[in-house]
């Protein structure tokens, strides 16, 4: 009886043994719980929309995060961090000065300085591919056609938007626009600039030629979303960039037909009044997304100063950007655009300071609706107006025929600066005065750097300011050592590198 | 000569009387040297596995062959006996308390060896022996004890993670952390303490907690350390980096006794690293800034022309810093003398049936940092009952609580304008007064900066429960058969409080902010397996097969609410929190499952050849779908050279030569193999911000664990009855299947995918030694002593990752790559060829190959990361009733750095900000001789691809007397009526004094902001009843 029981022990014991060993195979299936996977996203239109916000997500103006894909921190495009695309397009040049980046002040950069975090606008490489990629499947996808279209216009315009930018700083790159080599590990050459800038430009004319793109977003709820003016204006910029001033003209042309833009009254209120009617694109900034651009200007001890008439009273900055007094200097007396530039202020001990007593700069606000300590505020930045627009139709007049029909364009701007128009000017005098009129016009918005090197002055300014290490070399900045590692010699470097 | 009868912990060899063929009965009782029974010892007839177990009284009887036979008698520490019958039939037996711990029992994974029998480099460390007051965890107490194995605390503050390694770690990517299993359960290895949401605060807060802090020391009876893969293979996938096993108490048949420990201990802080003062503060600023003056506009000494003589305007007058005096310190504001108390009560009772050992202890301890303190709870009741002849139940319980605050000390992660406390109290200029005149705290230069003692007005508490209970029941189903089954359940929360009111005057948060979150960490565990033995006259044969089923799941929530009008609510109200885009709400889950399959067969020759081989096969729910089972094996062996014939009546009393291999597995958690989108990159559009997806992760479905091999080979010896004895290990593992990336061309979308490539390796050597130098009946002396040192290098890299010239294929893999230096450039024409438009004050970097270059052809091999030598050494006195032991341990050979530069930048700039006394050695054109590089930034620095340079490195070692223990036995004899049976006062001393030739502040936390030591010195007694 005892031994009967104990077999039966036994046998049960081996077979709870059995049972744990193979029952619950189905249990080694891995589940993800809080992330998408293949199973579970590119289904619906929010899912496309979401992968369309990451597109966006470049051009935040939050500082940066790391690349999904990588592991490694980048900043965005457009903050007030000293290295992005936006500053360094302004602190490589006479309107900005800042020393926190010797490399960059003196011209001393190599491949190293863009390597690793330094990376961070090469790095939006990455997201021309997933551009590549969301474009092929809302192409493939079933959702209907007016968002289909819409979305498509949407990606096609923020990839040729970051093929832009790659080319400005780097020259045509090696950017994947196939989907069928999105995932190829095979190292690819760079493209030859026609081949590159041909894919900017038909990206942008097909945004252009849909109709389920509106004109603008000005004034709604979708506010920070990519319209057709902005296709149109990047197609502007580009031609600009390429010197192909026909093209460039009928491209700023085709902005001024369209009616949805023009010049606000005040100089000021561009940089006021959320969505006005002339800011063709800018970024959203609230409470969650706030703007650092401000702190960065004031010095330490600042207490008080004007801009303008108007009193701007905060504490100490961090003291990182100033304009050199040679560019304030550039301002005549009675220009509107200076009244949101600070040129002297007391400090915390009472104390005037001014460019005599240590001053390092101007102090360039250019967002005069601060109100409070800061650090940082809910004021969207500006990246591309309606001005600009006139004053590259301008020049892109003057460079094909002379200045004659260029004044009424320039001269719009002008006028609302309350400074007098021009005339009388020759092609030569006209192309040198434009030149500094966008420098007055545009300052701090990362337009200068591709100023003066379509003007051929990028390098010669940067000598004059004391870099004196630098060359024509240094008009693109160089491919990031990692990627010469990784290119094994297919990936050639930019000259002089 | 000491007796060496096996004691399998399921072993067969006991309590079969009933179907032996007995010609005579024996009877007889088993006693300590003081008389007092012995109960549940084994008495066996010796070449048979004919035995019994004495009963509570310490009574036994046992039928045996004939009355010539001769029967051995042992019990777990004390020396084993042997007792030549010699026609009694009634014997009584008194054994001696073992003096060696080479009869001591360790784990080596379902199921015990005695540890003159194992074939693997195990250690066993008693925790009594080491117990120390004034420490959270044990993992704490057993730096320098084990040969081989090397912590390194993260942090002083109480409770922290101590980084624990078993011989080189030689995973780059992988985890070096071993496995923990807790009373034959593993345990997750990770505290799910909530950290605090940084995108707004810039601070994480908090302590890496050792997951072992919710585990009361006192409750430990030992842990024991398995190295070598040939034993830790029954672990498998999980065992890379060696296991520690830790084995709780439990109650012993016998007398109730009832064990209460009190101690009440101060922790005076020790030197931290030293800021300036007001006044040293104020005349540095105006140096650097006037250096700066000098070095932006280029003049003299870093440039042609002479500064204008009014062109420089010193922030502070001279007047000013006269009468600025000291100032506040503010670091010095944030540390204080610490308290610790503990109470400890443990009651053990038992009998024949029923063993049960309960315990509840209290800890709290006021740390020396504000805001760090520590607090904990914990109870444990572990009972043991026999529910029939053949079938034993025993659960373990344990269940504790911490209550902590938590500092914001460590890294930050948003820069100068987040600091964390301990930052802040950095950089806050110490001219300037804690208080505004209003009262409100005062705002240094730089206005982003929260004033160091505002911290102490943010309320943030930290509650972890965990709760455990493991379950094991043994079924003797043949007498050479059990069947174990164990479960466990596993459950830690951890739930984080914190507020940060209004007058904290928070930049990033001024009207206050709130986060609250909870973490949940479970474990399941189910496993059963047989128990097989058998004695044959010359040979045993011992057998485990069994199998487990295992899931570990965890989850989380938190948020942060902004904007609150008023204070009064704290975090108990946060839904009036008014800043709602700032509001952030998030949660995650997670879970694992694994099956397992085991098996262990060991045989023994006569008592001097012994074979060991293990076998795991484990599929997991985290291994790819290519690779969802793995299977790992490991062999040892060894020969006991003290039992041949040869060795018989000399010196020698134990020699033991082993050898072993294994296959263990390293495998990376969450699901790296998988093609993922991740949620990432949010935009707004109108005022709405909307999430973004990305793809994070292309797929690779072969993906699989690192497999560690390693072959070891060791010589355990003992001399003049093991006076002397110790082992000598030498070994050599290897990794292959590294975890790695591999690159994918920076123009995908995704720029790398999890693959497996390359191998690693490492050598080195583990050494033991423990000596009685003297034992006699009133004064006693041990010591011992560890020393382990191991290289690790790289074997094969992964061949889609290009290296750079300047690295080795077979370097080091901790190999440190930078420039090498040459002191300071001092003035203009100091600058060399190579560096045209460096400036005075800029390192002087070489150029090695004279190319006139700085570059990456300059790039040489600096030495290695990491000590060389590991060493620890313990000495303990006993003379009549009074005991000292000391303790101390160290490391040889580490390159490190200076600790930390001041910031020069900070202190100069228009906003200045404190640093360190060591500004004062920042070379100036006024300070010629200052060490330290100077204002002007130097031009070459980027051009460094490591950004690493030789400047201030150098190799440091270092010796802390780490413990230092004076105790007193109260003489109580049965006689002195006292209601006590033992009483015990001691005086410990903890971090007594640290002898190094390293410059920076403190050779084992060489961050930049660590956590202050202190010595700990505590009074406590020890009371019986």
């Amino acid at each position: 009886m005892k031994s009967k029981f104990k077999n039966k022990l036994i046998v049960v014991s081996f077979f709870t043994v059995f049972i744990l060993t193979t029952g619950c195979e189905s249990e080694l299936e891995p589940e993800v719980f809080s992330d998408l996977t293949p199973e579970n996203f590119f289904q619906t239109e929010k899912d496309f929309n979401a992968a369309l916000v990451a597109l966006y997500s470049s051009f935040s103006i939050d500082w940066g995060g790391p690349d999904p894909g990588v592991g490694i921190w980048y900043t965005n495009l457009y903050n007030a961090n000293n290295r992005t695309y936006l500053m360094r397009s302004g602190l490589t040049t006479d309107e900005l000065w800042n020393d926190w980046d010797a490399n960059i002040l003196n011209f001393t950069w190599g491949p190293a300085t863009f390597s690793g975090t330094g990376a961070s606008t090469y790095s939006r490489i990455r997201y021309v591919a997933r551009a590549t990629d969301i474009i092929d499947k809302i192409e493939k996808s079933s959702v209907n056609d007016l968002i289909k279209n819409r979305y498509l216009a949407e990606a096609k315009t923020l990839r040729a938007w970051l093929m832009y930018i790659l080319y400005d700083f780097f020259g045509p790159v090696n950017a994947k626009i196939d989907p069928e080599t999105l995932s190829d590990t095979e190292i690819i050459p760079r493209w030859t600039d026609a081949e590159y800038t041909a894919v900017i430009e038909q990206d942008l004319l097909d945004a252009i030629s849909t109709d389920e793109l509106p004109e603008s977003y000005s004034g709604t709820a979708d506010w920070g979303r990519v319209s057709k003016g902005l296709a149109r204006m990047l197609l502007l910029k580009l031609y600009m960039h390429k010197k192909d001033w026909p093209k460039a003209e009928a491209a700023g042309m085709n902005i001024i037909a369209s009616g949805a833009y023009s010049l606000n009254p005040s100089y000021d209120d561009v940089f006021i009044t959320s969505s006005n009617t002339e800011l063709i694109y800018a970024i959203v900034s609230n409470d969650a997304v706030p703007n650092w651009y401000m702190q960065h200007l004031f010095p330490g001890g600042y207490a008080q100063g004007f801009a303008g008439s108007k009193s701007i009273e905060r504490g100490g900055g961090w003291y990182g950007f100033s304009m050199p007094w040679e560019f304030y200097d550039k301002f005549e007396d009675g220009d509107l655009r200076k009244n949101t530039i600070i040129s002297e202020y007391t400090n915390s001990a009472g104390e005037l300071v001014d460019r005599d007593n240590g001053l390092r700069g101007a102090i360039p606000l250019k967002y005069t609706s601060i109100e409070g300590n800061g650090p940082d505020y809910a004021i969207d930045w500006v990246i591309y107006r309606y001005a600009d627009v006139l004053l590259s139709v301008a020049e892109a007049i003057n460079e094909q025929r002379g200045p004659s029909d260029a004044y009424q364009y320039v001269n719009q701007v002008r006028d609302r600066a309350g400074v007098s128009g021009w005339n009388g000017l020759t092609q030569e005098e006209f192309r040198e005065a434009i030149l500094d009129e966008r420098g007055r016009e545009l300052f701090a918005e990362g337009h200068r750097r591709q100023d003066l090197i379509r003007h051929s002055k990028f390098i010669e300014r940067a000598i004059e300011r004391g870099a004196t290490s630098a060359s024509s070399k240094h008009i693109l900045f160089p491919i990031p050592a990692e990627v010469m590692l990784e290119g094994g010699g297919i990936i050639e470097q930019n000259p002089g590198y | 000569m000491l007796f060496g009868q096996s004691i399998f912990a399921h072993s067969a060899n006991i309590g079969l009387v009933h179907n032996q063929r007995a010609q005579q009965e024996i009877t007889g009782v088993v006693l300590d040297e003081s008389g007092s029974p012995l109960p549940g010892a084994s008495v066996v007839e010796k070449g048979t596995t004919n035995g019994t177990q004495t009963d509570f009284d310490g009574n036994f009887s046992l039928l045996v062959s004939n009355n010539s036979a001769t029967l051995l008698i042992s019990y777990v520490g004390f020396e084993a006996m042997e007792v030549l019958l010699q026609g009694q039939n009634t014997i009584v037996v008194n054994l001696k308390e073992s003096a060696s711990e080479l009869d001591e029992v360790v784990v080596i994974g379902y199921g015990t060896s005695n540890i003159k029998e194992t074939t693997g480099a195990v250690a066993n460390v008693k925790v009594t022996d080491i117990l120390q007051p004034s420490n959270t965890s044990v993992d704490q107490m057993l730096q320098g004890r084990v040969a081989g194995l090397n912590l390194s605390l993260s942090s002083a503050q109480p409770g922290a993670r101590v980084n624990a390694n078993i011989r080189a770690d030689i995973s780059p990517r992988g985890s070096g952390e071993p496995l923990y299993v807790v009373d034959g359960v593993p345990i997750i290895n990770s505290s799910p303490e909530p950290g605090l949401d940084d995108s707004d605060l810039g601070f994480f807060g908090g302590v890496d907690r050792s997951p072992l802090s919710t585990i009361n020391p006192a409750d430990i009876e030992s842990v024991d350390v398995i190295k070598d893969a040939g034993t830790t293979a029954i672990y498998g996938s999980a065992a890379a980096n060696g296991v520690i096993f830790i084995t709780t108490k439990k109650g012993k048949a016998g007398k109730t006794t009832v064990d209460y420990r009190v101690t009440t201990s101060i922790q005076n802080p020790k030197d931290y690293i030293e800021f300036l003062d007001a006044e040293d503060f104020m005349r540095q600023h105006n140096r650097l800034a006037y250096d700066r003056f000098l070095f932006d506009n280029k003049y003299a000494p870093y440039g042609a022309q002479n500064p204008p003589t009014d062109g420089f305007t010193p922030f502070f007058s001279e007047s000013e810093i006269e009468n600025a005096g000291s100032g506040t310190d503010y670091v010095n504001g944030l540390i204080r003398s610490g308290f610790i108390q503990e109470h400890n009560v443990s009651i053990n009772s038992g009998n024949e049936n029923t063993q049960v050992y309960s315990s509840f202890n209290y800890f709290d301890n006021i740390a020396i940092v504000k805001n760090s303190d520590f607090q904990r709870y914990t109870g444990r009741f572990n009972i043991t009952q026999k529910l029939g002849e053949r079938i034993n139940l025993s659960v373990k319980t344990n269940f504790s609580q911490i209550n902590s605050n938590n500092a914001s000390t460590g890294a930050n992660s948003g820069g100068s304008e987040k600091f964390n406390m301990l930052q802040a109290a950095y950089a806050f200029a110490p001219n300037i007064p804690v208080r505004e005149e209003d009262g409100s705290y005062s705002r240094t230069y730089n206005n982003l900066i929260t004033n160091p003692f505002a911290f102490f007005e943010i309320d943030d508490e930290l509650r972890t429960n965990r709760f455990s209970i493991t379950p094991k029941l043994d079924v003797e189903l043949l007498d050479v058969l059990t069947l174990t089954i164990v479960g466990s359940m596993d459950r830690t929360s951890s739930t984080r409080r914190f507020f940060m009111p209004s007058v904290v005057e928070n930049a990033q948060l001024p009207e206050g902010s709130a986060q609250l979150a909870t973490n949940r960490n479970d474990a399941y565990t189910g496993e059963a397996y047989f128990s097989y033995s058998k004695s044959f006259a010359k040979s045993t044969f011992s057998a485990v097969l069994g199998a487990g089923v295992y899931k570990t799941l965890g989850d989380g929530f938190s948020l942060q609410a902004v904007g609150f009008f008023t204070d009064a609510l704290g975090a108990d109200n946060v839904g009036v929190a008014d800043q709602l885009l700032r509001n952030r709400q998030n949660s995650f889950r997670f879970e694992t499952n694994r099956l397992s399959q085991f098996a262990r067969l060991n045989y023994a020759i006569n008592g001097k050849y012994i074979f060991n081989g293990v076998l795991r096969r484990d599929g997991a729910s985290n291994f790819s779908d290519n690779n969802k089972w793995g299977i790992f094996p490991g062999v040892s062996a060894a020969w006991r050279i003290s039992q041949e014939p040869f060795l018989e009546n000399t010196k020698v009393s134990n020699l033991k030569l082993r050898v072993g291999y294994g296959e263990v597995g390293n495998v990376v958690l969450a699901d790296n193999a998988l093609q993922l989108y991740e949620i990432s990159g949010a935009f707004t559009f109108g005022n709405v911000v909307q999430p973004g997806v990305v793809l994070s992760q292309v797929a690779n479905t072969d993906f699989k664990w690192e497999t560690n091999t390693s072959i070891d080979l060791g010589l355990d010896f003992g001399f003049f009855e093991d006076r002397i004895s110790g082992s000598v290990e030498v070994y050599e593992k290897r990794a292959k299947d590294l975890i790695d990336f591999d690159p994918l061309p920076s123009n995908n979308a995704v720029g790398r995918v999890v693959t497996n490539v390359g191998s690693t390796r490492a050598r080195g050597i583990d050494i033991a030694l423990n000596t009685i130098n003297i034992l006699t009946d009133s004064f006693e002396w041990s010591t011992n002593f560890t020393f382990t040192t191991s290289r690790a290098e790289w074997v094969e890299r992964n061949p889609n990752v290009a290296l750079p010239d300047y690295v080795g294929a077979n370097d080091d893999i901790n190999a440190i790559y930078g420039w090498e230096t040459d002191g300071l450039i001092r003035s203009l024409e100091e600058v060399p060829n190579h560096m045209a438009g460096a400036f005075p004050g800029n390192i002087r970097f070489v150029d090695q190959n004279n190319d006139g270059l700085l570059d990456e052809n300059d790039v040489v091999n600096l030495g290695t990361w990491g000590a060389g030598i590991n060493f620890g050494i313990g000495t303990n006195f006993r003379y009549k009733n009074f005991t000292l032991s000391a303790f101390a341990y160290g490391n040889s050979g580490a390159p490190r750095g200076f600790g930390f530069f001041p910031n020069i930048f900070s202190i100069s700039n228009s906003t200045p900000s404190n640093t360190l006394t060591s500004v004062k050695d920042v070379w100036s054109f006024d300070n010629p001789n200052g060490v330290l590089p100077g204002i002007a930034s130097n031009p070459y620095s980027g051009n460094n691809p490591t950004g690493t340079t030789d400047f201030l490195l150098e190799e440091t070692s270092f010796l802390r007397i780490r413990n230092i223990n004076f105790g007193y036995i109260l003489p109580i004899t049965d006689n002195s009526k006292l209601p006590f049976r033992k009483v015990r006062f001691f005086v410990d001393l903890q971090n007594v004094a640290l002898f190094t030739n390293y410059d920076g502040f403190d050779p084992e936390f060489d961050v930049t902001n660590p956590y202050p030591q202190a010595l700990t010195s505590t009074l406590g007694v020890d009371i019986q009843f």
